[in-house]
C-alpha cells in the first residue's frame, strides 16, 4: 500500500516541478527522509528491544549452546554486528537515491544564482583568517 | 606486579614518540586557524572515518570492556553493541542534516538554528561537563597501564600521560590529530586482534573460553600461594570462600556483611590489626577507607570472583547491582539493560568530539559514507574485546582480586610459557592501549579547548579577537584542560573505566541527542524549548551520576529501592524522554518564537547541496 503510494507521489513531482522554497518541497523532502530514517531505526529498535526480552522470558532457549557459545552471547558477541552494517548500507543507498530524485524535482529557475554559491562557510565567512 | 616492565615500556614509549614526532611533523602543515581546529573540509572517507574510529576507540573500548567482560560476563556485551550502534542513530538522524546545515561546532548548529546566543552558551557548557566526564577513564587507563610497566604510582601515571598528551595538542592541534587518529584506528586494530589470534592458538578458541568461564564445572578458582595485593582507597575485598587477610599496617575499613542472598545488610567501620591476620567468613566484603597491601592466604578462592552461571548468563552481577530483595531480581536488571542501552545508542550523537569530526567531510553525502564506513571498522573492532574478558577470566583469575580487571589486555599475553614473546605481544597491547588514550584524550582536549576558544573567548569574550590571539587562547585552555583533567583523573582510581564512559555516554544522550534530533527534524522547537529540554535532561543525568559516584565513594548514603538506584546509576532510560517531552512542551508554549526564517534552515538542512543552498544562507 505504502509502496504504491510513494510511486504516485512520484508521478505526481514529475509531472509538476517545484520551487525550491516552496512549503510544498521542504514538506516533502522531510516526509520522505523522516520516513525512510524511521522505517530503518524501528528494524533495528526491535531487534534491541527484543533481545533482552527474550533473555528473560525464554532463557531455555537463548541459553541454548550455539557454535561453543550461548545462543544469547553468541547474538551480542558476533550476529549483531553485520546487521548494524547491513541496515546501514540499505539507508545510505536509498538515502542517496532519494536526494538524486529530489534534485530532479525542483524548478531549476527558483534555484540560487550560480556564481554565488561558492563553498564557503559560515566559519570562514566570520572570521577572515586566511 | 613490581619492578619495570622493559619489553612493553618500550613499545609505549615507541608509540608516544611517534605521536608526538607525527604532532610537530604535522605543525608545519596547519598555518591557518581553521586548519588547526578541523584540518580543512577535504579529508576523505576512508581516512576521514579511520579518524574518527581512532578517536572514538578508547580506553573505555581497548580496556575496560575486556575488564568488565571478565569481571561481570554476559551483560557488558552490551557496551560493545551499544558503543558501535549508536553510529547507526547518528546516521539516520543527525549526520546528514547536521554536515549540511554548514555550521562548525555543535554550539555553531545551536546559535545558528535558534538565532539565539544564549543557546550557544549552553551547548558549549554541555560540551565541556561531557567532555570532561569522558577524560577521567582516559586518565585511569592511563594511569593504570603506566603503574603496571613502571611499578609506580597511580597519580605517575596520570600525569606523564597527561602532561605528553596536552603538550601535544598545543604544538600540532588537529591536523596533526587527524592524521595521526587515523593511523591509530589501524594501530588499535592490529593490537587489539593479533595478540588475540596468537592467545587462542595456544590457550583456545574464543567459544571454549566462554564455555570454560561460564561452566559450573569449571573448579573455583584458588590461590596457588601466598599473594600480596595493593588495594587503593575504596577498594574492595569481597570473601568468595572463607579466608584470611593481613594487612601490612593498621587500617580502617569499612566493613560490608553480605546476607544470605548476597545483598547489604550492615555496613560499619573497622580497624584492621597491622601485621596480624583477620579471618572473615564467605560473604564478607571488606571495604578499605585507605590504601593498603594486604596479604591472601593460599588455597582460598579469589576474592571478587563471580560465579560461573551468573557470569555466562543475562542479567547478572553487573545489571543486579542495586537488586535489594527477591521482588526487585524480577524487572530491575531488564531495567538497567535498557537504559544502558539508550544511553549508549543516543549518547554517540552527543559526543563533541565525534560530532565536530563530521565538519571534516566535504559534504553531507560524504558524511553519510563516512558513518557508514564508521560502523564498519567497529563492528570488527567491537568482537575482540570480550574475548581478551573471557580469556582472561580462564588465565588470570588473580586480577579479580583487587579490581585489577581493566587490566586484563595489557597482562594476558604475558602468561604465554616463552617469557620474551609474551612481552613482546603485551607490549603490542600497551601500545594499543596508550594509542586509545592519547586519541581520546587529545580530540576531547581540542574540543574543549576549541570550545573555548572559538565560543567563549572568539564570541562571548573578545568577538573582535584576530587569529592570533584566538590560537593563543586556544593553547592556553589546552594547558588548564589538561591540568583540569589529570586533577579528576586522581580521583577516580576505584570506577570501572567502562562505567565512567557510559556516564558521559548519558549524559550526551540527555542533552545534545534530544537538540540535534529535535533541532534537526522539528521546526516548531524554539530555542526556549530547546533550553528546557536539555537543561531538564542534562540536570536529571548529571544528578544522578554524581549521586551515584558519592555512593560509590561512600560520601552519601544510598536509596533503599533497587528501582531508583538503578535509574540513578543509569538514568538514559528515563533523563532522554525528559529532555524530549520539556522540548515539547515549553517550545509549544512559546510557539511565537520561532525563527522568522525557519522554512529557509530546515530546507538547509535537508535540501541535497547541489541546489546550492549553503550559499544562499550565507548571503543572509
Amino acid at each position: 500500500m505504502r509502496r504504491a503510494r510513494s510511486v504516485f507521489e512520484r508521478w505526481v513531482c514529475s509531472m509538476t516541478k517545484m520551487d525550491l522554497h516552496s512549503e510544498e518541497f521542504l514538506g516533502m523532502i522531510m516526509r520522505r527522509q523522516i520516513r525512510l530514517s524511521i522505517s530503518i531505526a524501528s528494524v533495528f529498535v526491535l531487534i534491541i528491544v527484543v533481545v533482552p526480552l527474550l533473555n528473560k522470558f525464554v532463557p531455555e532457549v537463548m541459553n541454548q549452546p550455539f557454535l561453543g557459545f550461548t545462543f544469547s552471547w553468541f547474538v551480542l558477541g558476533f550476529g549483531i554486528f553485520p546487521i548494524l552494517i547491513a541496515l546501514a548500507i540499505l539507508f545510505v543507498r536509498r538515502s542517496n537515491a532519494f536526494e538524486d530524485e529530489a534534485i530532479g524535482m525542483v524548478d531549476a529557475s527558483t534555484l540560487p544564482v550560480a556564481g554565488d554559491a561558492d563553498h564557503r562557510d559560515t566559519f570562514a565567512t566570520q572570521t577572515p583568517a586566511h | 606486579m613490581t619492578g619495570v616492565s622493559i619489553i612493553p615500556l618500550m613499545f609505549v614509549v615507541g608509540i608516544v614518540l611517534a605521536t608526538i614526532g607525527l604532532g610537530i611533523y604535522a605543525t608545519r602543515l596547519s598555518r591557518t586557524t581553521s586548519d588547526f581546529y578541523v584540518a580543512g573540509r577535504g579529508v576523505n572517507a576512508f581516512w576521514n572515518s579511520s579518524a574518527i574510529s581512532g578517536e572514538y576507540l578508547s580506553a573505555a573500548s581497548f580496556m575496560g570492556i575486556a575488564g568488565m567482560i571478565m569481571k561481570s560476563g554476559y551483560d557488558v556485551l552490551w557496551y560493545a553493541v551499544g558503543y558501535a550502534a549508536g553510529y547507526v542513530f547518528l546516521l539516520l538522524f543527525i549526520a546528514g542534516p547536521l554536515r549540511r546545515f554548514g555550521a562548525y561546532t555543535i554550539p555553531d548548529f545551536a546559535e545558528g538554528r535558534f538565532d539565539s546566543k544564549n543557546m550557544r552558551k549552553l551547548a558549549v557548557g554541555f560540551a565541556l561537563t561531557i567532555s570532561f566526564f569522558y577524560m577521567m577513564p582516559q586518565m585511569k587507563g592511563a594511569g593504570i597501564t603506566l603503574a603496571q610497566l613502571l611499578g609506580s604510582p597511580y597519580w605517575v601515571g596520570v600525569v606523564v600521560v597527561g602532561t605528553v598528551i596536552t603538550m601535544n595538542v598545543i604544538l600540532g592541534g588537529m591536523k596533526g590529530v587527524t592524521f595521526v587518529q587515523a593511523m591509530q584506528y589501524w594501530v588499535k586494530m592490529f593490537a587489539i586482534a593479533v595478540p588475540m589470534f596468537i592467545l587462542m592458538m595456544v590457550f583456545g578458541p574464543y567459544n571454549s573460553q566462554v564455555a570454560t568461564g561460564g561452566s559450573p564445572e569449571t573448579k573455583p578458582y584458588t590461590l596457588t600461594e601466598r599473594a600480596t595485593y595493593k588495594y587503593p582507597q575504596a577498594g574492595e575485598l569481597k570473601f568468595t570462600s572463607s579466608g584470611t587477610i593481613k594487612p601490612e599496617t593498621t587500617v580502617a575499613a569499612k566493613h560490608i556483611t553480605y546476607n544470605t542472598e548476597g545483598f547489604v545488610a550492615t555496613k560499619k567501620k573497622v580497624e584492621l590489626a597491622g601485621g596480624e591476620s583477620v579471618s572473615y567468613p564467605k560473604g564478607d566484603k571488606i571495604v578499605f577507607a585507605t590504601p593498603v597491601k594486604v596479604e591472601l592466604e593460599a588455597g582460598m578462592t579469589v576474592p571478587n570472583f563471580t560465579k560461573s552461571e551468573s557470569w555466562l548468563h543475562p542479567f547478572g552481577p553487573f545489571t543486579s547491582k542495586y537488586v535489594t530483595n527477591a521482588e526487585d531480581k524480577q524487572w530491575v536488571p531488564l531495567l538497567y539493560t535498557y537504559s544502558l542501552v539508550v544511553a549508549l545508542l543516543c549518547g554517540t550523537a552527543g559526543l563533541p568530539h565525534i560530532l565536530v569530526r563530521f565538519y571534516t567531510n566535504p559534504d553531507g553525502r560524504e558524511a553519510k559514507k563516512t558513518t557508514l564506513l564508521v560502523i564498519g571498522l567497529l563492528s570488527l573492532f567491537y568482537i575482540f574485546p570480550a574475548m581478551w574478558g573471557a580469556m582472561g577470566r580462564n588465565l588470570i583469575p588473580s586480577l579479580y582480586a583487587n579490581g585489577g580487571t581493566d587490566l586484563v589486555t595489557i597482562l594476558l599475553p604475558t602468561q604465554l610459557a616463552n617469557p620474551v614473546f609474551g612481552q613482546i605481544l603485551s607490549g603490542v597491547t600497551s601500545a594499543g592501549a596508550f594509542a586509545a588514550f592519547m586519541t581520546t584524550f587529545s580530540g576531547l582536549l581540542v574540543s574543549v579547548s576549541g570550545g573555548f576558544a572559538h565560543d567563549i573567548y572568539g564570541r562571548m569574550l573578545r568577538p573582535n579577537a584576530s587569529p592570533e590571539s584566538r590560537l593563543t587562547a586556544f593553547k592556553v585552555a589546552a594547558l588548564f584542560g589538561g591540568a583540569l583533567a589529570m586533577g579528576l583523573g586522581l580521583l577516580v582510581q576505584n570506577f570501572d573505566i567502562n562505567m565512567l564512559v557510559g556516564w558521559a555516554f548519558a549524559i550526551g544522550a540527555s542533552t545534545y541527542f534530544p537538540l540535534l534530533l529535535m533541532g534537526a527534524w522539528w521546526r516548531k522547537l524554539t530555542s526556549a524549548g530547546a533550553v528546557a529540554g536539555m537543561v531538564g535532561g542534562g540536570v536529571g543525568a548529571i544528578g544522578s551520576v554524581v549521586f551515584t559516584m558519592l555512593v560509590d565513594k561512600g560520601l552519601a548514603t544510598p536509596l533503599s529501592n533497587g528501582y531508583v538506584n538503578t535509574l540513578l546509576a543509569q538514568p538514559a532510560i528515563w533523563t532522554v524522554p525528559l529532555a524530549l517531552t520539556l522540548m515539547v512542551v515549553v517550545s509549544l508554549a512559546t510557539g511565537d518564537t520561532i525563527p522568522s526564517d525557519i522554512r529557509l534552515k530546515m530546507l538547509k538542512l535537508h535540501a541535497p547541496e547541489t541546489l546550492g543552498l549553503k550559499a544562499d544562507y550565507i548571503k543572509d
